[in-house]
């Protein structure tokens, strides 16, 4: 590859033109030689222009100079709180957003921030697991109607007074967790129970009214009110499951049964007395 | 005027803003600083030095390198205080380039080695004042270059990152304003002998 292959050089050019060209045009720096000018011309011309500034004009720079150093650390020692702040609340906010996921995804969060967080994810197609009666087989709330969040935990909170599995309708695995409480206290019983029965407690949801223990599970003040006016009811209710309210309920009940004999015993002793005097 | 082999440690004080360190540098750079200004013609060049300064000390904490390299970075500072300083006058200066230099500078730079060769035996009998006359009918532009490649010895790639050009246009305007130079000396010269 000789030199005219690398750069086509005009016949007619001068040859201190062409090297003043491809000087200009190479990638190599001028030197001082090559500037054109004398070393000592250039010397005596840094010379003149690279002189130390006076006494008066280094005072007033460094003057700024410190200044400026001074304005500096102010505005870094205010920053520098700030900074500090706005970084620990993002540090904490990271842990908290991660531990909560990670809480959720393991499934150890507290069953209603669980739920809420499973159906949070569940429209970007995350599947978390749940907690309470949709976990026992339950369709996701997310596929169903959408009143699956108003679950009633009862269903499945084993109770070993209730025999909820003995009476068929109340625990035939209907979705009886989403049923309104406000059901339970609008069916009143037909049947007026004697009060003088011997055996008014003793069947154990035996009763079709006895289906309702799974509604009076709920613990809803409205049961022991309806069982009050339902003497069956409420002793059904306040033998099976042991609630205060139907508790109460059945011991209202006795109470008017004593009263119911206690009256008897007086209409008795009336006609004794009926007896006395006509004698 | 170089610090040298202890450039780094007065670097790392003057970025924990030590006064001496800071005082050290300010000799160091000043002299640069002031010549590039006062060499471009900058009016008022203690204050356009006293902004550079303060940029330097606000901006320090960012900076990493060598000494050669922080000349190059004051220089780009320098420079943008100087542009900020042209744009804030109103009035600006006349540039008194000759249209007929401008032709013969253009195009192929086909009159630089004739200019140089004529000017060969009166750049040999130069001082520093023939030169300074000389520069005076150089464009802003070469000046800038010029004296950044005389004054600071920077090579073209730093020339062409201090002045936002590219290398071909820096070296360009370097090669126009020493055929300038040669120019105007050849021509002062042949006006004195005449």
């Amino acid at each position: 590859m000789t030199s005219k292959d690398s750069v086509d050089l005009p016949v007619s050019e001068p040859v201190g033109e062409t090297i003043a060209r491809v000087v200009s045009i190479s990638a190599i720096d001028p030197t001082d030689q090559e500037l054109g000018l004398p070393p000592e011309v250039l010397a005596d011309l840094r010379a003149h222009f690279l002189v130390e500034p006076d006494e008066l004009t280094a005072r007033r720079h460094l003057g700024r100079i410190l200044a400026a150093r001074d304005e500096l650390t102010k505005t870094a020692a205010v920053a520098q709180p700030r900074r500090r702040v706005w970084a620990t609340a993002a540090v904490a906010s990271a842990i908290s957003l991660f531990g909560t996921a990670g809480m959720a995804a393991a499934g150890v969060l507290p069953e209603p921030m669980q739920n809420l967080a499973a159906d949070v994810v569940a429209p970007i197609g995350v599947d978390l697991p749940r907690k309470g009666p949709i976990a026992a087989g339950e369709p996701s709330p997310g596929s169903s109607t959408g009143t699956g969040r108003q679950t009633d935990p009862s269903p499945t909170t084993p109770n070993p007074d209730r025999a909820p599995d003995l009476t068929g309708p109340a625990s035939s695995g209907s979705p009886s967790t989403t049923t309104p409480p406000v059901t339970v206290p609008a069916e009143p019983s037909p049947t007026v129970p004697d009060p003088m029965s011997p055996t008014p407690t003793t069947s154990i949801g035996g009763t079709p009214e006895g289906g309702d223990g799974a509604d009076s599970s709920s613990a809803q003040p409205g049961d022991g009110a309806a069982s009050t006016g339902n003497p069956g009811h409420g002793n059904n209710d306040g033998q099976g499951n042991g609630n205060a309210g139907d508790k109460g309920g059945g011991d209202s009940d006795k109470g008017e049964q004593d009263k119911g004999e206690q009256d008897k015993g007086e209409k008795d002793k009336g006609e004794q007395d009926k007896g006395e005097k006509g004698n | 005027m170089t610090i040298g082999s202890t450039f780094a440690s007065v670097l790392a004080l003057a970025q924990e803003g030590d006064d001496h360190a800071l005082t050290v540098l300010y000799k160091d750079v000043a002299p640069l600083v002031m010549g590039y200004l006062r060499s471009n013609r900058v009016e008022n060049v203690e204050d356009v030095a006293g902004d550079v300064f303060v940029s330097m000390v606000t901006s320090i904490g960012g900076f990493g390198g060598g000494e050669d390299q922080f000349h190059s970075w004051l220089l780009t500072i320098t420079h943008r205080r100087m542009i900020d300083d042209r744009r804030r006058r109103t009035r600006r200066r006349e540039d008194t380039v000759a249209p007929v230099d401008l032709d013969r500078d253009g195009e192929s730079g086909r009159d630089v080695a004739a200019v140089m060769d004529a000017g060969v035996t009166a750049v040999n009998r130069l001082d520093v004042g023939d030169v300074l006359a000389a520069m005076d009918h150089l464009t802003p532009e070469q000046r800038e270059v010029v004296m950044l490649r005389v004054l600071a010895d920077l090579p073209i790639r730093d020339i062409a990152a201090i002045v936002a050009r590219p290398e071909t246009a820096v070296r360009a305007l370097l090669r126009r304003g020493v055929a300038a130079i040669h120019r105007n000396l050849t021509s002062s010269d042949s006006d004195v002998a005449s």
